[in-house]
């Protein structure tokens, strides 16, 4: 936990360098008859980002190592393999989203983990692999006419307007 | 009297046939998602904020209120039934609500919390209308001096009050802060914090795949990890006669109503505390003052009615701040206020004044929206318990394709798809080393307002920070900036203020020994 405590403090100060670099692109200080310029605000909120982040990294180091905190680790039990079985997928789905569809990358995604993660039986995956993607396509292209991306299958859907 | 003309104006749009629909559709699904364990209130606002896009914005609202009412109905169905808190607002409804079921009493339990959730959310909207019209006519005299404290004020005060490290606080609401600039300055028009020339930054970060990113991505990643243990199911059968026997039994209990409704409203105002907080202060409250404070925690009625009361109370309370100052009192307002914005609404005193119809709506249909929920919970509550039967490996996925394509829907990107996965595995560290979420989200929906009073303030006093101090020109002309801004100061002054006493009580007690 401390090390994770310690590394995202200083993670979190870096990323502010990252943000004040660039906030300075744009004017920080008062410009003549416009007050205020355009990087002022991002800029000296970047400042006291990175020094507040350095010095909870520091207080971090420093109470990390009371045995209570030092011994806990950030992730549980086989935590690790349950968030990545859901992100890993879920990163896939919105890779492919530009290439087959958002509908047919649910529909894969779905009968992914509902059948391979949750072990249900193969009815119940389907159900909820059609289901949900249907229940979308009636929500967002019909309802709100929200066109969702189609990838190169776009054609493909012509059939359903 | 013109609070009941319009009221009675607000009546007649809540209960046109659309706003009705909307209405009943956001208590039901609101329910059913207070239900689920682990999601909340402002999950459910954040996921299904897609679906007003299709409607004006008092329906939207209306829906959206609904969602937040029924969530806080449902959060106690599983707090009781499972002894898993369907939402951090029904934590403490779990200390008597799952000890009453495992006496047996499951339904008193669920029919005291509905009840109680009705009498508090209603003597909530009756304060929220009498305060409501004075504290916008209040806030339409700020000028950017007023506005910039009273934000900082908001900001303030989860430092301050929010628990936890409070530079951790600090960092969140710069995240969010910073956010808001990203794309076009509003005042020159040029772009900026576009990362090199990404284009997917111009639009700048919608604050929507950032909650969705956080409340819904993120929260199915945390809870993937954490496995909720729970108690052994009850079995619940609510019939009528329990119903009435039930309530006849809770007259008694006027004090814990009391207390709960009035806690719950004026915490629920505050822009850190919100329904979780409120919860928990009104059980142990209604405790210290109770009759038999030793029955707490082994399934007493009052028990239920002291979190439930508050935590509907303190929904309503939420909204008031949301509504007249344009400053969220919840993690659930904020984003309700993310989407006035959406809906091309500036949130403030201005509504009042410009968009009658939306705000006597929203206010009427708050009263509709807490009879209707008491109704569908106390007869539909069997149904309810079903949905906790839904296993996580079917929800999660499912939770996550609706969050992937509500980070596409508002801006038709897919850059906004891959963010919003970005922000929920940032989320999702962030909760866990206790970063918290709620000053994130509220920083980027009030950024640009912050930026703009700041930049309009510091113009007119020709750069000097004077002016939030009260002096403009040498002369103290602002007393309310002036007010805000020191209550600010303190607020940000407590946690300093308290490690210091701790670390001197620390040496006394080692000089001791």
């Amino acid at each position: 936990m401390r090390r994770a405590d310690v590394a995202l403090a200083f993670g979190l100060a870096a990323l502010a360098v990252v943000f004040a670099w660039y906030a300075q692109e744009l004017p920080i200080g008062w410009v003549h008859g416009e007050g205020p310029g355009g990087g002022f605000f991002p800029f000296w909120l970047s400042i006291i980002m990175g020094t507040v982040a350095v010095v909870v990294g520091v207080q971090e180091f420093v109470r990390g190592s009371a045995p209570d905190r030092a011994a806990k680790r950030f992730f549980t039990e086989g935590g690790l393999k349950q968030v990545l079985l859901i992100a890993i997928p879920g990163f896939i789905m919105v890779a492919l989203v530009d290439v087959i569809s958002t509908y047919l990358a649910a529909i894969i995604f779905l009968l992914f983990y509902t059948r391979w993660i949750g072990k249900h039986p193969w009815w119940i995956s389907l159900l909820v692999a059609v289901t949900v993607p249907v229940g979308i396509f009636l929500l967002f292209e019909k309802f709100l006419l929200i066109p969702l991306p189609k990838g190169y299958l776009d054609e493909l859907f012509y059939i359903f307007y | 009297m013109e609070v009941f003309g319009n009221l009675l104006y607000g009546f007649s749009i809540a209960i046109t046939p659309l706003n009705l629909a909307m209405a009943i559709l956001g208590v039901v699904l609101g329910t059913a998602i207070g239900a689920m364990p682990g999601l909340g209130s402002v999950n459910g606002v954040a996921i299904l904020l897609p679906i007003t896009f299709a409607v004006p914005p008092t329906a939207g609202i209306i829906f959206l209120s609904a969602i937040y009412y029924g969530a806080m109905y449902g959060g106690a169905i599983s707090s009781i039934t499972l002894n898993i808190p369907g939402a951090s607002t029904a934590v403490a409804t779990t200390f008597d609500g799952y000890p009453m079921a495992k006496k047996g009493r499951a339904a008193q339990a669920l029919v005291g919390a509905a009840v109680s959730s009705f009498i508090g959310g209603t003597v909530s909207i009756i304060l929220f209308t009498l305060f409501a019209p004075p504290l916008a006519e209040f806030a339409l005299r700020f000028g950017p001096a007023e506005t910039f404290t009273l934000m900082l004020l908001a900001y303030a005060t989860f430092a301050g009050l929010g628990g936890g490290n409070p530079l951790k606080t600090i960092i969140a609401t710069l995240i969010g802060l910073i956010l808001s600039t990203v794309g076009l300055d509003i005042i020159s028009g040029r772009p900026r914090m576009i990362f090199g020339d990404i284009a997917g930054f111009y639009h700048g970060v919608n604050f929507l795949v950032l909650a969705i990113g956080l409340y819904g991505i993120g929260e199915i990643l945390f809870s993937a990890e954490e496995r909720l243990v729970a108690g052994d199911r009850v079995a619940v059968k609510v019939r009528l006669r329990d119903i009435l026997s039930t309530i006849k039994e809770m007259v008694k209990y006027k004090r814990a109503f009391t207390i709960g409704s009035l806690l719950g409203f004026f915490v629920g105002m505050l822009p850190a505390a919100g329904a979780t907080p409120a919860s928990f202060m009104s059980y142990s409250v209604v405790k210290r003052f109770s009759k038999h404070p030793e029955a707490f925690g082994t399934g007493t009625i009052e028990g239920v009615i002291a979190p439930e009361t508050a935590n509907n109370a303190a929904s309503t309370g939420a909204m008031l701040p949301m509504l007249t100052l344009g400053i969220p009192g919840s993690p659930t307002t904020a984003v309700m206020l993310g989407a006035l914005v959406v809906w091309g609404l500036l949130p403030g005193p201005m509504l009042f004044i410009e968009h009658r119809e939306f705000v006597w709506g929203l206010i009427a249909s708050l009263y509709i929206a807490n009879v209707l929920a008491v109704l569908i919970n106390l007869f539909a509550i069997p149904l309810f318990t079903m949905i906790l039967w839904l296993p996580f490996t079917i929800l999660a996925p499912l939770i996550i394709v609706v969050c992937a394509v509500g980070g596409y829907a508002p801006t038709f990107s897919v850059f906004d798809m891959w963010l919003a996965f970005i922000f929920g595995l940032a989320g999702y560290v962030f909760r866990k080393l206790d970063y918290p979420l709620a000053p994130m989200v509220l920083a980027l929906v009030l950024g640009n307002g912050t930026e703009v009073s700041l930049r309009q303030s510091l113009i007119m006093s020709h750069g000097s920070i004077s002016i939030f101090f009260g002096f403009e020109g040498g002369v103290f002309s602002h007393p309310i900036a002036a007010a805000l801004m020191w209550t600010s100061v303190a607020l940000y002054a407590i946690p300093v203020v308290g490690a210091i006493i701790r670390h001197f009580r620390r040496r006394v007690a080692l000089a001791k020994t």
